[in-house]
């Protein structure tokens, strides 16, 4: 709706920018954007690392593919890598405002003070932000929030997941050695792990998620034995640290995990699980090329849809969305390719959930499906504008369901569910 | 528990690598900052070998992984060369070529990886990674009915085990062989060993590029050894470990034997805080341990001061010999 | 008469070349190796742009634009500000490669006084605190390994190394403390920031490039007209000489260290205070090793230094545009571009110190009364030449007297282990030829 309306006003300011486009001056102070023909439109583009890390590459790729889309030129794309998460990023934007850019991306979470600082001295230049959660909040008019509904790809590859348990626990029934004892909890449910890269809400609300899709297949496919699954999470405390996320993970598994994922950028916990024979589901890429026997599936955010829409605002000089949330519709939110270590059946039952949550006919953040402490929420107060106090301002679940990335793009389910234990934690 | 200790020991590997190298480097009288850029060198022309050897269908075990270490030691011996060349001949400042060599060997990692050698492409990355695992992690078959004897000491792959008789021998040959000796005698006094006859540019020269091969190992033992070949920021954690290497010599006393047991404990130091758990942010604590007990035995050595434990005495000095 | 073989190359040491020729030479090392990595970087580019794009993206880069240009000054000023430090402790051959640990200790004490105190108490009297603390935490994060230095003659490169990471990872430790439902990443702080000089990009740097222009002047005057300074040379010329001159060697090694961490702290200050208004692990920008070849290469002059920082700065500026103009995306790019520049003018040094003779005849007459080669080994085809380093005149004084001390007081301990017989035999009977040849 709020699309249909957007796409209406500019086609009418489109027309009357066209027709005023000489004689326009600058907007001094107005919230309203000029138009901007595809030949001359500048994009800056700045990221955290380089091509290297698989979190920028993905960004990076996205970025070059949507502009080749748009048909902006190479020399029009100004991209800059390695601007770390201080004053730098605010030099860079400025810089890049000064060449001329009409919209600037950043792509990593501590960008965003610097970008809206930045933005506050363009006001005519739109700074487009992912991960980040003050837009929304925010009086600038030239300062966007962006983000998908992951958690939707990780409930999809715990599906998956789940499968691969089923597997598992069909074979060691029937004698094979797919899961020891060690693989059991004290509840007898099979254990799997998890490792993470800091405890906060787009984390939480990422493992929560996967937990919730694995659970969801082994319930109901064990549904006879009564056995469910629980889960460890180890904290990494880096994006990046191969070392750290490779002995994490076989911690997690000497531990007795019979599957890892992850929410962490290396291939530190892939190589992990392929040196031990564990199934992994990994994030933001496949890892198919170097561990084909336990790769499984991965999820990914596709920016392509975001880049092509913060584009077309861009020429047809409209206000871009505060907070932009892809999602499996806008095809956002993709699974690459199963691996061969998937289950029987995976691909299929896949696609069967993934029409159920196109549909609206299920929906994660179920409360019914989980329990903290041992009782169905009924009601949480998040915290969504992240204003520094750390508490909740925001009713988050309607009708017996959480639901996420309505009130702002990134994630903001941090509850600590049953069967989930964070390694170390105050408890 | 094991798999703590058996960590432990395929990352004391690498800094055992990086050890010995630097303990010939320093007997020669060199102090040579430059090891962890070498060692990012090593793992650089380790990673080329390997790719250029399973271009085939069916590579054989033995030569990549013979391939691998000589290409790391060729990579790592240039570098080191280099070094040589500079501080033997041309007696620059030891501890500013060092640090060039440093700064240009990770970022000649960096880019020879990504850029040259594609490791994120997925042909190359799953060649490599086929190679890590069956070939430089292969394991003694059998072992698992040995235990958590066999999971700790004998679950490792080639280089781990190459790492020990580096070191056994490099310990051999400087302690009862003339050559040793020799070499010795310049890390003490280069002008005496110069007036007794021994050519002091030819030994400097040959320790300096072997101990740099030596190290180069180190570095293909990380990337490839440790690691699947797909980290691309392989020089941020290889240089960590450089400096760490360094640090371990005066730990171990300049002694190849002693770095054996001692690159295990800094082995073990240095991945810890994956395995205890505690919350997110003392885990930034617990990283500064290897550093800390560094500092203590740096300290320690030094308080203690006997005749074996202190550097080769003309350590970090050019030599010239004088006009006469 | 007999007859000696020759060494095929023969060096010599020059005499003082004249400054122009020196500059040349130097100039000519880094201009070589600028033309080197054009020529790769352009041959290799994803985006095809040609030899002379190279050079005009690198001055794009650094003075392109008056916001570049200000933000090359800034960046210049800083590292001119750490380099000067270590030109400090550099000249007592104390081997501090624990800039980037004191510049972050000094960053996080400052950022602690701004998070805790900002808001709290009056900006003017918080501000003052955090040059205060910064400073202070930067001494002492210097005069630590000083003090096991002094004592116990413990190796400081190691120690001041392994500091740098112990700051790093406090860093960490408090940023995650502090913002625990984060990424380890930190947003800047409103309150306590230091005042600008005006508006725009202009006035954030100013406050800046006057802090250097003061530190500059300062260190340069300490160095060279006070007493301090001389007691600092001297320590660095010999420690057995300054003892007997009646220094205190321990307490200069600690205060001069002290000095050398405080500045490191002022630019942690700067860093925080005016810069960033937050820290993180990497707001060091590993200036603590560019430094080090900053002051190398300046020869410990703070003059040459400034030249250099910002040369060095140029470089790393304008190679951020080469990456985007021709379409790398690694930024490890530039590390080999300067690590190459570093390679060739360390390497031309030596020509502009010695000259290098080819003997193409074989042998001749033992006449040439320099190579006494019969007790020599012959296989090593190189005379060696002793070297004296360049050196105020203060040095040159003492030089003469102490240089076998010098090649005796090696890393280790104040006294030392005793040298062997044979060795103090060796070193005596050079003592007694150089005086000769000196005389």
């Amino acid at each position: 709706m709020k699309k249909l309306l957007a796409l209406g006003l500019a086609a009418a300011v489109s027309v009357a920018g066209l027709g005023a486009l000489a004689g326009c001056g600058e907007g001094d102070g107005e919230v309203s954007f000029d138009p901007v023909p595809v030949e001359e439109l500048k994009v800056g583009f700045i990221a955290l690392h380089d091509s290297n890390s698989t979190y920028d590459k993905n960004f990076l790729d996205a970025i070059e593919q949507a502009c080749k889309n748009k048909g902006i030129s190479e020399e029009n794309l100004l991209i800059r890598t390695g601007i770390e998460e201080d004053n730098t990023c605010l030099e860079t934007a400025l810089d890049l405002a000064d060449q001329g850019c009409d919209v600037i991306f950043a792509d990593s979470f501590g960008h965003e003070s610097f970008m809206m600082e930045a933005a506050e001295e363009y006001p005519s230049v739109r700074f487009c932000h992912a991960t980040g959660t003050h837009a929304h909040t925010s009086d600038l008019a030239n300062f966007h929030n962006a983000f998908a509904s992951i958690y939707e790809g990780r409930y999809l590859a715990g599906v998956a997941a789940g499968m691969k348990l089923v597997e598992m626990y069909n074979s060691y029934k029937a004698g094979g050695d797919a899961l020891d004892d060690v693989n059991f909890d004290t509840e007898g449910n099979i254990k799997i792990g998890y490792v993470g890269a800091y405890p906060y809400a787009e984390v939480v609300s990422g493992y929560t998620s996967f937990f919730l899709g694995a659970q969801s297949v082994v319930e109901e496919e064990l549904a006879a034995d009564e056995i469910s699954i629980s889960m460890e999470v180890s904290y990494t405390s880096s994006w990046y640290d191969l070392q750290a996320e490779n002995d994490t993970a076989r911690s997690l598994i000497s531990r007795g995990a019979a599957l890892i994922s992850q929410h962490a950028d290396s291939m530190g916990a892939p190589n992990a699980c392929e040196a031990a024979g564990v199934p992994n589901v990994s994030y933001n890429g496949s890892t198919a090329a170097s561990c084909p026997d336990t790769y499984i599936v991965s999820s990914r955010i596709n920016w392509v849809p975001y880049f092509e829409y913060m584009i077309d605002c861009v020429i047809n000089g409209e206000q871009i969305d505060k907070d932009w949330t892809g999602t499996l519709d806008t095809g956002s939110v993709v699974l690459t390719e199963f691996g061969t270590a998937a289950a029987e059946g995976t691909a299929e039952k896949v696609a069967e959930v993934q029409a159920q949550l196109e549909a609206g006919t299920l929906h994660v953040f179920d409360c019914s499906k989980f329990t903290v402490d041992g009782e169905h929420l009924t009601t949480y107060t998040a915290d969504v504008d992240d204003d520094g106090t750390y508490t909740g301002d925001t009713e988050a679940i309607e009708n017996g369901i959480f639901y996420e990335s309505r009130h702002r793009s990134a994630p903001y389910f941090d509850v600590r569910i049953d069967g989930i234990t964070e390694l170390a934690s105050d408890s | 528990m094991e798999v703590f200790l058996s960590s432990a020991i395929q990352f004391g590997a690498i800094f055992l690598f990086g050890c010995v190298g630097e303990i010939l480097t320093e007997k020669a009288g060199h102090l040579n900052l430059g090891i962890p850029g070498i060692m990012c060198m090593g793992a650089a022309g380790g990673c080329l070998g390997v790719r250029l050897t399973t271009m085939g269908e069916s590579p054989n075990g033995v030569l990549v992984v013979l391939c691998g270490i000589l290409f790391a030691m060729i990579f790592a011996g240039a570098l080191g060369a280099v070094y040589a060349f500079l501080t033997v001949s041309l007696r620059t400042n030891q501890n500013v070529t060092g640090l060039v060599c440093t700064i240009f060997g990770a970022g000649f990692t960096s880019f020879f990886l990504n850029d040259v050698v594609c490791i994120a492409d997925v042909t190359v990355a799953s060649k490599l990674s086929f190679a890590s695992l069956n070939f430089f992690k292969a394991q003694i078959p059998g072992i698992e009915a040995l235990g958590w004897f066999g999971t700790i000491f004998l679950g490792h792959g080639p280089l781990i085990y190459l790492a020990i008789i580096i070191a056994v021998i490099v310990a051999v040959v400087l302690k009862r062989t003339k050559v040793g000796l020799n070499l010795r005698a310049i890390g003490e006094n280069p002008a005496t060993a110069d007036a007794v006859g021994i050519n002091v540019t030819g030994y400097k020269y040959t320790a300096v590029i072997i101990g740099a091969a030596i190290a180069g190992i180190g570095g293909l033992c990380y990337s490839l050894g440790y690691t699947s070949g797909n980290d691309s920021t392989v020089e941020v954690t290889i240089q960590i470990i450089g400096w760490l290497s360094i640090a371990l010599v005066i730990f171990t006393m300049w002694r190849p034997a002693v770095a054996i047991g001692g690159s295990f404990v800094f082995g073990a130091l240095y991945i810890l805080y994956s395995y205890i758990g505690v919350a997110s942010e003392f885990k930034s604590l617990l990283r500064l341990i290897p550093f800390g007990v560094t500092i203590l035995v740096l300290i320690v050595t030094s308080i203690i001061g006997h005749r074996e434990t202190q550097p080769p005495a003309s350590l970090g000095l050019s030599y010239f010999r004088e006009e006469r | 008469m007999e007859r000696v073989k020759q060494p095929l190359i023969h060096i010599t040491k020059r005499d003082p070349m004249p400054l122009w020729k020196g500059l040349c030479i130097r100039f000519g090392a880094v201009l070589i190796a600028l033309v080197i990595s054009a020529i790769f970087i352009s041959a290799s580019a994803p985006r095809q742009r040609g030899f002379f794009a190279f050079f005009g993206s690198l001055f794009s880069g650094a003075f392109g634009t008056e916001r570049r240009f200000w933000l090359l000054l800034q960046n210049t000023a800083l590292l001119l500000c750490v380099a000067l430090a270590l030109v400090v402790a550099f000249k007592m051959k104390f081997w501090n490669l624990g800039g980037n640990g004191q510049v972050l200790i000094g960053c996080l004490a400052c950022a602690m006084c701004m998070y805790y105190l900002g808001g709290e108490w009056s900006d003017p009297l918080v501000c003052l605190l955090m040059f205060v603390a910064s400073v202070a935490a930067g001494a002492v994060w210097a005069v630590i390994p000083a003090v096991f230095k002094a004592f116990f003659n413990t190796n400081e490169s190691l120690f001041t190394l392994m500091m740098n990471y112990i700051a790093m990872y406090l860093v960490a430790y408090f940023i995650a403390v502090w913002y625990p439902n984060g990424t380890g990443a930190m947003p800047p702080l409103g309150d306590a920031n230091l005042p600008t000089f005006g508006s725009g990009q202009a006035g954030r740097t100013l406050p800046i490039v006057l802090a250097a222009v003061i530190v500059t002047a300062f260190v340069f005057c300490y160095l060279r007209f006070s007493k301090h300074g001389f007691e600092v040379s001297l320590v660095g010329e010999s420690r057995n000489t300054a003892r007997y001159a009646g220094i205190n060697v321990k307490k200069v090694i600690i205060r001069t260290l002290a000095l050398s961490g405080a500045t490191c702290g002022l630019v942690g200050f700067l860093l925080v205070g005016s810069v960033n208004h937050m820290v993180s692990t990497s707001m060091d920008g590993n200036m603590g090793f560019t430094g080090i070849m900053v002051a190398w290469m300046g020869k410990f002059d703070p003059l040459i230094m400034a030249g250099v920082a910002l040369f060095i700065n140029f470089l790393t500026r304008g190679m951020a545009q080469v990456n985007t103009d021709f379409g790398y995306t690694n930024s490890a790019l530039s590390d080999i571009v300067v690590g190459l520049i570093y390679f060739f003018f360390i390497g031309c040094e030596f020509f502009i110190v010695y000259k290098v003779h080819f003997n193409f005849r074989k042998t001749t007459a033992r006449s040439a009364p320099e190579f006494s080669t019969d007790d020599r080994p012959q296989g090593a085809g190189e005379q060696h030449i002793h070297e004296e380093e360049s050196s105020p005149p203060v040095r040159e004084q003492i030089a003469a007297a102490v240089t076998q001390d010098v090649l005796q007081d090696g890393p280790i301990g104040p006294d030392g282990s005793a040298p062997s017989e044979m060795a103090q035999q060796a070193v005596s009977t050079r003592k007694r030829k150089g005086k000769k040849e000196e005389n």
